[in-house]
């Protein structure tokens, strides 16, 4: 009886054991996987970052591009003897 | 969830909104998820510590967080998607591009015709009046009557005698046309109109060596001849003043 008391502990204490290497293994799995994920913020957050720095350097450029039409326009509307006859 | 980015999106603006629209709700989505993920935490730790059948509750939490997880990413990759459509249409950035080079041509073209205006303001025009062949006279024909001379001479302006002053003997040169001289002046042209007493006449020249000799303009400082007699004679004075001085000195 002893030594059959002996092999279920030992069955058991492998069990567990199992079971532990198995919730370790999952663990890692997700861990692995939020790594990633965090990986691919991290990156899209740089991709963003650099296109929108992008659009707003042509935003400026337009804006700048606009002001020195309204600026010409406006030098020009304000001297109108320069398209008389 | 959808994942529709339609490349054609920037000709209509309606559809535009509507992908804004996604990514807003897809955003909000996210957000919920993270509060929701909190309470399942809770809920799953409370059912672990009160269970007694521990390993089922510990299954059952294992495949929750997979299943979260997939979902997590899952609404991430459809707010990226959103985001990476919405920053990926610069179309309209090209358009905004294009028009401010149109309204820069136009605007240079305006400055161009402006120039050009003052430049024909400037230059000699074609339409000037041109010479009738019966106002042309050539050397033998120039001998008039002394009467008409004497009827020239007094209507002649003073700033014609002075040319003629200047002239010396170059009265008797033949009288050509003077054709398109863009280095006339305005005064001569008026001169000359004043003279023949009519608008549309032709403007004659007298010409030698092909040059015109209207081009030397009259001194403006013909007024100011007396002054310098005055100075001279102030001087002489001074020098009758002296010489006296000196005499009377040479008396006594």
């Amino acid at each position: 009886m002893a030594r059959a008391g002996g092999i279920t502990n030992a069955v058991n204490v492998g069990i567990a054991v199992q079971a532990d290497w198995e919730n370790r293994e999952f663990i890692s799995h997700i861990s692995l996987n939020v790594r990633r994920l965090f990986e691919f913020l991290v990156q899209f957050e740089a991709s963003t970052k650099s296109k929108l720095a992008s659009l707003n350097e042509k935003l400026d450029v337009l804006e700048r591009q606009l002001e020195l039409l309204e600026v010409q326009v406006g030098t020009a509307s304000a001297n109108p003897s320069l398209f008389t006859t | 969830m959808e994942m529709k980015c339609k490349p054609s999106s920037h000709e209509n603006p309606k559809a535009e909104i509507e992908e804004s629209i996604r990514f807003d709700k897809s955003l909000q989505e996210l957000k919920e998820l993270r509060s929701q993920l909190h309470n399942a935490a809770d809920h799953c730790e409370t059912t672990f510590l009160e269970a007694e059948q521990k390993k089922d509750v510990l299954e059952n939490t294992k495949e929750y967080i997979c299943r979260a997880v997939v979902t997590v990413i899952d609404h991430l990759g459809n707010v990226s998607a959103n985001l990476e459509c919405l920053l990926s249409q610069e179309n309209e950035f090209t358009d905004a591009e294009l028009r401010i080079n149109g309204l820069k041509q136009r605007f240079l073209s305006c400055e161009q015709y402006a120039h050009q205006l003052a430049l024909t303001k400037m230059r000699w025009s074609e339409n000037f009046p041109r010479f009738h062949s019966r106002y042309l006279s050539s050397l033998p024909t120039l001998k008039r009557s002394s009467k008409e001379k004497q009827r020239d001479s007094e209507n002649q302006s003073p700033s014609k005698i002075i040319d003629k002053h200047i002239l010396g003997t170059e009265e008797d040169l033949p009288l050509f046309m003077y054709t398109h001289k863009p280095s006339l002046s305005k005064n001569s042209m008026s001169r000359s109109a004043k003279v023949d007493g009519q608008t549309n006449l032709a403007f004659v020249l007298p010409v030698r060596d092909g040059l015109p000799v209207l081009t030397k303009v009259p001194n403006p400082t013909f007024h100011f001849q007396g002054t310098p007699r005055v100075g001279r004679h102030r001087k002489s004075l001074y020098g009758s003043d002296i010489l006296s001085l000196i005499r009377r000195t040479k008396r006594t």
